[in-house]
């Protein structure tokens, strides 16, 4: 593992700090909202029923563009040169974007690295397994990953790219044999269009004329 | 160390970042940051000096919160947009006490706030530069160029390595010629690589400690 991942981390934290959604996080969870676009957490309505889900739900459509990514998610550690497999009942709805269970070496930082698309990103991409189809039933999803020899920690959860919104029930994690084969798949995250569209900021944001400081006084 | 420091890290910095921790007046437009000590918390505070508001001209002011080491930082700045390929001065009457790292202005470019460029990936590429204070009040500047390839924020404050307190006034930002020579003075290249060295060892320690399994998958 990078130790600059621990660097990169404010970036994405930035935004998930601030993007804290008002539905309940059960404990050991994490969001991560990186633009802000999401509600994140348990699904009332599954809380009720006394099955509770894990629901990832894009609002504001239209700012919800091809950087927008919604998670919830933990890591765990003590995985070094195991395969382990994340699974679950997904199911979703609406989804434009991708959505399904993601498992990648890294900590808690690695959604922010991808949304980033730094040159290289390509190569840390979490494996990923998308709900099947859009049609609000429930699905069995599983993703398998080979963690790396040197990988201290494993990042894990659910994720919805874009618009639309999923739900997580019935997770398990285990570690599993070599019957077991490994994701080939990763999460759907288009790195070019991110780079485009962050050029596309990046240039945008150039044109401003150059603006004083706010507030010198410090009233 | 406690490994847990780095599973906290990466979101405690950035509440810190949010809230500007600490009971000093926020100052509209300034966003105050520092480093986070687990499980302390925030290292340093920042905010307006409550001694300067009464009269004079107010200050910011970033304080150390006890003795902190020398890759722990507090700063307080603000992102000024526009000046993407332009030479900037940021400048201001700064003091200094009892600082035992560094305590200045400085100007980098881009948005991570400035505690955390030096120990920044990026750090090396596009590094900060900085000018420290002295005892009494004296005239500090910064001159730096804002990359052309790059957004064009001009990323403005005063910042505090290690132990100590100290403050700025008169605070100016103004476009400069080319004459005007850079400031040479990287910020805090010791203190990245204090924080690069520490979090190699916190990553070894991470690697030692026992394993921990996933939580709570049922959702309680």
């Amino acid at each position: 593992m990078d130790y600059r991942i621990l660097l990169v981390a404010p970036l994405a934290a930035l935004v998930l700090s601030v993007g804290a959604a008002d539905l309940r996080m059960p404990a050991g969870w994490q969001s991560f909202n990186n633009t802000n676009d999401y509600e994140i957490g348990i699904d009332p309505a599954s809380e009720v029923a006394g099955s509770p889900s894990l629901t990832v739900r894009s609002g504001a459509p239209q700012r919800t563009g091809s950087l927008s990514v919604g998670a919830a998610h933990q890591s765990a550690t003590g995985y070094a040169g195991q395969r382990i497999r994340f699974s679950g009942q997904v199911r979703a709805d609406a989804a434009r974007g991708w959505a399904g269970l993601y498992m990648g070496a890294g900590d808690l930082t690695l959604l922010g690295r991808m949304a980033m698309a730094r040159p290289g990103a390509e190569e840390q991409l979490p494996r990923g397994a998308a709900v099947p189809a859009a049609d609000g039933a429930w699905h069995e999803v599983s993703v398998v990953l080979d963690v790396p020899a040197d990988a201290v920690q494993v990042d894990f959860g659910l994720v919805q790219l874009g618009e639309g919104q999923v739900w997580a029930r019935a997770l398990s994690f285990e570690v599993v044999g070599a019957g077991v084969a490994p994701t080939q798949t990763s999460v759907g995250f288009d790195l070019q269009a991110a780079r485009r569209l962050l050029t596309e900021n990046r240039a945008q944001l150039a044109k401003f004329p150059p603006q004083p400081l706010l507030n010198a006084s410090l009233d | 160390m406690d490994y847990r420091v780095l599973l906290a890290a990466p979101l405690a910095a950035v509440a810190v970042a949010a809230s500007g921790a600490g009971t000093l007046r926020q100052p509209a437009g300034w966003l105050a940051g520092a480093s986070f000590a687990w499980p302390q918390g925030a290292t340093h505070e920042a905010g307006v000096a409550p001694e300067t508001e009464s009269s004079g001209p107010r200050a910011l002011t970033v304080k150390a919160i006890g003795t902190r080491t020398p890759d722990e930082i507090g700063s307080i700045g603000q992102y000024a947009m526009g000046y993407a390929g332009r030479r900037v001065r940021f400048s201001a009457q700064v003091k200094v006490a009892g600082v035992d790292g560094w305590a200045g202005l400085v100007v980098g470019s881009g948005w991570l706030p400035l505690y955390l460029q030096p120990g920044s990936p990026d750090a090396d590429a596009t590094p900060p530069h900085g000018a420290a204070g002295c005892p009494t009040w004296c005239d500090v500047s910064v001159v730096a160029d804002i990359p052309a390839d790059s957004e064009g924020v001009a990323n403005v404050g005063l910042a505090l390595v290690g132990s100590g307190q100290v403050w700025a006034r008169e605070i100016k930002l103004e476009l400069v010629g080319r004459d005007v020579p850079l400031t040479t003075e990287r910020f805090g290249a010791g203190a990245g690589a204090a924080r690069r060295a520490m979090q190699l060892q916190a990553q070894q320690m991470l690697r030692a400690a026992p394993p921990r399994a996933p939580q709570n998958l049922s959702l309680q």
